[in-house]
């Protein structure tokens, strides 16, 4: 690894760790620097009110937006046309699709003041978290799943998985699938191929640097 | 978003390929005393010149949907360029002597002034519609805007359209506009018709008859919302 | 199999029995209305009527389907109509998430037929297929009824379903899923004659593409080069930093300053969406404030719309205030027509929240109410009807209703503009326990029913403004291209719905540059002026077949032709001219065959071909001429201070108009007389079959 990989590697790693302390427990209650709600496109009024969910990816940060999403799921066919050649939704690696007419996957008694298309709009897409102890990586009997060494998403090694779907079954969000035509598990690599389909940038992707000098303005 | 972030907290052991670079190279950071992250997202771009200055303000003016106009850009010069360089620079524009810097800024000579623009960032019809808005010769403006339309689409000027960004006017203001052209031989040829919902639209004899006007402000104003 | 799953699944609901076929032998008629209809004719004797046992329904999607490109995925619905002339066949096209479901599921068509004696809804997770007791949301409204189903089947199921108005045997009623998505037709009535209340589908399955990458590549760049806004329209409607035009008609309503106002966490700004930026061209249509004005914006939370669609035209409301008021649900999205049809029932209307505000509130009061019930508003046609009934102080609907019913119904309400006279109103026409009911027949069957105190001038009337007496509604017809539009509309046995024309026409760019371009691709006198128009020509009837034959194409394969083709692009730098081979590369990236243009347009052909023939059986004559094809008189007779061909006016001369039919008769290949198809037609478009039959029924012009 060269020197200039290396520093790459520790200035993003520093950023996400302080991105992370100042986000404690969500963005909720943070107060966010012009820069920082230009650069996640988004008000305080909606950081306030926790439309906007932020995922720390070890390359960049996932913003979702759930007051932008429109229910479209075009992020769910980009991402399976991308990663699989083929469109299939219920092999994304993000998730709308079962929440979009409640928006939520429980139906409410009172459906109509819920989320969703049948209630008041809320909506967005469930996203792979990339977690740090990630449940779908130690379910694994084979350890297929393993940190990409480059972008540090925990990925799956076709050659390795035997397609048991123990990786399904432990992801508490059920990211991570089996695709029933290879009988291999699927799941986010971070590729960004959901963020370039959003129509109203609902999602978006922003390298570490860029929040680095945001955080600091 | 606890358990979100919960699963990725910071005091965690790093336990990825990512984050065990990131320990290695932390460590040997240590021992070399290199700059700090803090310090190395610190690069010193080299000092632009006057006119890359000056680009630089249209172009922002540009992406704010507004022209530059010259005599507050003479009066009130970006930081780092004088008012002799707006002055030298901007008379260059459209010239063989035009700073290559400048090369996308182009002008609208308007009633009182002229009006910078970049090309990329901004097209000459809504240069043109910025800088009379600039002049604030409200009579002009709406005559300018009839008559370009009935020439154009074809269409009368809805009243509507007057209201509505960019030109922001009121009800009175365009009542008031309309009232003053006839006094005046330059509008000779601008007049009102009228739908049956009551709204209104300007337009140009020059371009159109009043018939075929009053049927057109029909068709947008009443017909076109009877068949979305 | 790529594009297509090439399987369809036949349910038969009064024997339970679901058994899946082969779709493949229907791929000549590309997919979705093509597919459907052939379906139809090949399993529906001629002279079946919409509600006999014999009678089916075809859901269908096309190749394309599901396989991501912008706006594919509307449903196409074949069926007999309910409520027009002869009955004759009509495709319903619906919005939502139906159709990629269906795919999803396995199946390029589902075949609807038999009859349940009791409420069934049929299930449909993949190969997993029943019919099930519906009794538990039987009665129910739409949305309650998806709830319910959903609460049942799994939170991401889509429900497609009757409301009231269908159960209770309304001729002009619809399905609905997702809220606000319809497909119309008469469809709901169909199903609640079949006892069925609805379709749960989900699906785990992919639909294969030849080309994933290209399919990718194909999405980019109608996104980023070709495609503007809502019906495709290309110019903002006031000007922005980076356009040349600005229209005040255009669909492109977004801009700096106008926002999604009720948006969770504060208005997000519309702003600026230029060509070239997908990830913004969400913004584009704020559909609210285009059809209600102003005084939507701060209720708008955002837009919604079809699954894959990128332009979002479903404005998505919440109104507190109204529901405080009224007790009718505070958020609700529908596009078009339904918006605002409904507030024409009140002569005055109460202010709700803030003066003036109480028209937008009716109208979106009444189309929360309607697409509850699975009432069907026809384009308007309902509406308009109990309108011309209730003018002169109801002095038609005295006539038509025995006192006490008309006593019934709460007219201080309506003297008082109040909006829950629209709800009492549509639950009583949805409940079929009146006479009042029959307004909800089908402008065709009112005129029918009521010919004694009508006569004539009903039927015939601008205030109806059908484009026919047959009882489709004009939907962009002379005031669209004046002829071009209107021989649009006489294809169908409906609407036509035809946009392919109206995208062109209302795309927001001046005259010239249209027409330039139209020229360009039909030849000289293709585009008038706006209502400035010349005799007809050869050239005008080509544009018009060209409007047809895309719009099958779209239903078929299937693309939303509210947004498709893409004639026009947004982009100066490709002087303003669209691209109008994309569709043909697609269904060659997604089905790995080569389609070219003409190939595409050809399988288009045979399927309007069939339709008419078709339409001639159940005409039961070859005179399509007077029989079927007949515009109504108000479309000659409008505008009085105005000659035909005077700049100002779109009506329309009786002379011309028949010139009009023989040449669009001529470029389809019909009798130029009668406007029927003939067998050397029918042949070269592989309907050999079809020819024979009519032939047998001496349907075939000499």
């Amino acid at each position: 690894m060269s020197e200039e990989m290396k520093k790459g590697i520790l200035d993003k790693e520093y950023t996400r760790r302080q991105f992370l302390k100042m986000s404690g427990k969500g963005l909720a209650g943070l107060s966010m620097t012009a820069a920082m709600l230009t650069l996640f496109g988004c008000t305080q009024e909606e950081v306030d009110q926790g439309v906007v969910e932020t995922v720390a990816l070890p390359e960049m940060l996932l913003v979702v937006n759930r007051a932008k999403c429109t229910g479209c799921q075009r992020c769910e066919t980009n991402c399976t046309l991308a990663n699989d050649g083929k469109a299939q939704p219920w092999l994304a690696r993000l998730n709308v699709r079962d929440s979009v007419v409640f928006g939520s996957t429980t139906i409410a008694d009172d459906y109509a003041h819920g989320g969703g298309f049948l209630g008041e709009w809320d909506m967005g897409p469930e996203t792979c978290k990339q977690c740090k102890d990630a449940a779908c990586m130690s379910a694994c009997p084979v350890g297929a799943i393993k940190p990409d060494p480059n972008t540090g998403a925990r990925v799956v090694d076709t050659s390795v998985c035997v397609g048991c779907g123990a990786c399904a079954q432990a992801c508490p969000w059920g990211m991570p699938k089996v695709d029933p035509e290879t009988k291999k598990s699927t799941k986010c690599i971070t590729c960004g191929a959901c963020v370039s389909g959003c129509p109203t940038s609902a999602l978006s992707m922003i390298p570490w640097e860029d929040v680095a000098a945001a955080m600091q303005q | 978003m606890d358990e979100i972030l919960n699963t990725t907290s910071p005091e965690e052991e790093p336990s990825s390929a990512a984050e065990q670079a990131v320990e290695e190279a932390e460590q040997k950071a240590d021992g070399e005393q290199s700059a700090s992250p803090e310090e190395s997202q610190e690069k010193k771009p080299a000092e632009k010149t006057p006119a890359q200055k000056l680009a630089d303000y249209i172009r922002q003016c540009s992406i704010d949907s507004h022209v530059a106009p010259l005599k507050k850009t003479r009066l009130q010069p970006p930081e780092g360029v004088t008012q002799e360089e707006v002055t030298a620079l901007l008379a260059a524009v459209g010239t063989a002597e035009a700073d290559p810097a400048l090369e996308h800024i182009s002008f609208v000579q308007g009633q009182k002034d002229l009006y910078y623009f970049d090309q990329q960032m901004m097209t000459r019809h809504f240069a043109e519609i910025d800088s009379m808005l600039e002049d604030k010769d409200i009579l002009y403006t709406i005559a300018t805007v009839a008559r370009s339309d009935c020439k154009l689409y074809p269409r009368p000027t809805q009243f509507s359209k007057l209201r509505k960004y960019p030109f922001f006017f009121t009800e009175d203001e365009i009542l008031g506009a309309v009232a003053r052209m006839k006094f005046d031989d330059r509008y000779s040829d601008i007049d009102t018709v009228t739908a049956s919902n009551g709204a209104m639209g300007i337009y140009s004899s020059q371009f159109m008859s009043k018939k075929y006007a009053r049927a057109l402000i029909e068709q947008v104003e009443v017909e076109e919302r009877q068949n979305p | 199999m790529n594009g297509w799953t090439g399987k369809m699944l036949r349910v038969n609901v009064g024997t339970k029995q679901c058994s899946v076929e082969s779709s493949e032998k229907y791929f000549d008629y590309i997919g979705g209305k093509g597919m459907a209809n052939r379906i139809l004719y090949d399993e529906v004797p001629a002279g079946t009527k919409p509600l006999d046992e014999a009678s089916k329904v075809v859901f269908a999607a096309g190749p394309n389907c599901g396989g991501s490109a912008p706006c594919s995925s509307r449903t196409s619905i074949s069926f007999l109509s309910t409520f027009t002339k002869n009955n004759a066949v009509v495709d319903a096209h619906m919005g939502g998430d139906t159709a990629i479901m269906m795919k999803y599921a396995g199946y390029d068509a589902i075949i609807i037929e038999g009859k349940s004696e009791t409420p069934v809804y049929i299930n449909i997770k993949d190969d997993d297929v029943s019919v099930k007791d519906a009794t538990f949301v039987w009665g129910k409204t739409t949305m309650d009824t998806v709830a319910e189903i959903c609460r049942v089947e799994g939170s991401g199921v889509n429900v497609v379903t009757i409301g009231p108005a269908g159960e209770n045997g309304i001729l002009m009623s619809n399905m609905m899923n997702n809220g606000g998505h319809s497909g119309g037709g008469g469809l709901g009535c169909i199903m609640g004659s079949k006892k069925v209340k609805a379709l749960a589908i989900y699906g785990t399955q992919a639909v294969h593409v030849a080309d994933a990458k290209k399919v990718l590549e194909l999405n980019n760049y109608v996104m980023s080069d070709l495609m503007g806004s809502n019906n495709n329209h290309v110019v903002p409607t006031v000007a922005q930093s980076w356009s040349e035009y600005e229209n005040a008609s255009s669909r492109w309503t977004g801009h700096p300053g106008l926002t999604w106002g009720a948006a969770e966490g504060g208005p997000i700004d519309t702003g600026e969406s230029p060509p070239g930026q997908p990830t913004l061209m969400g913004y584009r249509c704020q559909k609210a404030v285009k059809d209600w004005g102003d005084v939507a914006e701060k209720y708008t939370v955002k837009m919604t719309g079809c699954a894959t669609c990128p332009v979002r035209c479903y404005a998505s409301l919440k109104v507190p205030a109204l529901e405080e008021k009224t007790g009718v649900k505070a958020a609700h999205a529908n596009t078009c027509m339904a918006n605002g049809a409904y507030a024409k029932l009140l002569p005055s209307f109460q202010d709700i929240a803030e003066e003036g505000d109480g028209e937008f509130m009716a109208g979106y009061l009444g189309c929360t109410i309607a697409d509850d019930l699975g009432l069907w508003d026809n384009y308007g046609d309902l509406s308009a009807t109990l309108v011309y009934f209730m003018n002169n102080d109801c002095e038609l609907l005295k006539k038509i209703l025995p006192e006490e019913e008309f006593n019934s119904i709460p007219w201080d309400k309506r003297n008082a503009g109040d909006p829950t006279f629209i709800k009492d109103m549509l639950e009583l026409i949805a409940s079929n326990k009146g006479e009042i009911s029959h307004l909800a027949d089908g402008a065709y069957n009112v005129s029918e029913r009521y010919h004694d105190i009508l006569g004539d001038d009903y039927i015939h009337s601008a205030a109806m403004a059908l484009w026919g007496p047959i009882g489709g509604k004009r939907h962009h017809g002379n005031e669209c291209a004046a002829q071009v539009g209107m021989l649009t509309n006489i294809i169908y046995n409906r609407d036509g719905m035809c946009h392919t024309i109206v995208n062109i026409t209302g795309s927001g760019l001046p005259y010239d540059l249209q027409k330039s371009i139209i020229e360009e691709i039909f030849g000289a006198g293709a585009l008038d002026k706006p209502k400035a128009y010349t005799p007809m020509n050869e050239n005008k009837a080509k544009f018009a077949k060209f409007g047809v034959i895309r719009q099958v194409i779209h239903d078929s394969m299937t693309l939303c032709n509210w947004v498709w083709p893409m004639t026009f692009s947004p982009r100066k730098d490709r002087g303003y001219k669209g691209d109008l081979s994309v569709e043909a590369q697609y269904m060659t990236a997604v089905t790995g065959k080569e389609w070219t243009e003409e190939s595409l347009n050809e399988a288009a052909e045979r399927v309007i071909q069939l339709q008419r023939a078709m339409t001639v059986e159940a005409f039961g004559t070859t005179d399509m001429r007077n029989e079927h094809d007949v515009i109504s008189n108000f479309i000659f007779d409008m505008d009085p201070d105005f000659k035909a061909f005077e700049e100002g006016t779109v009506k329309m001369d009786r002379d011309d108009w028949q010139t009009a039919l023989t040449m669009f008769y001529k470029e389809f290949g019909w009798d130029e007389t009668t406007g029927a198809p003939t067998r050397a037609t029918l042949e070269k478009f592989g309907l050999t079959d079809v020819a024979d039959n009519l032939a047998a029924k001496n349907l075939l012009p000499a």
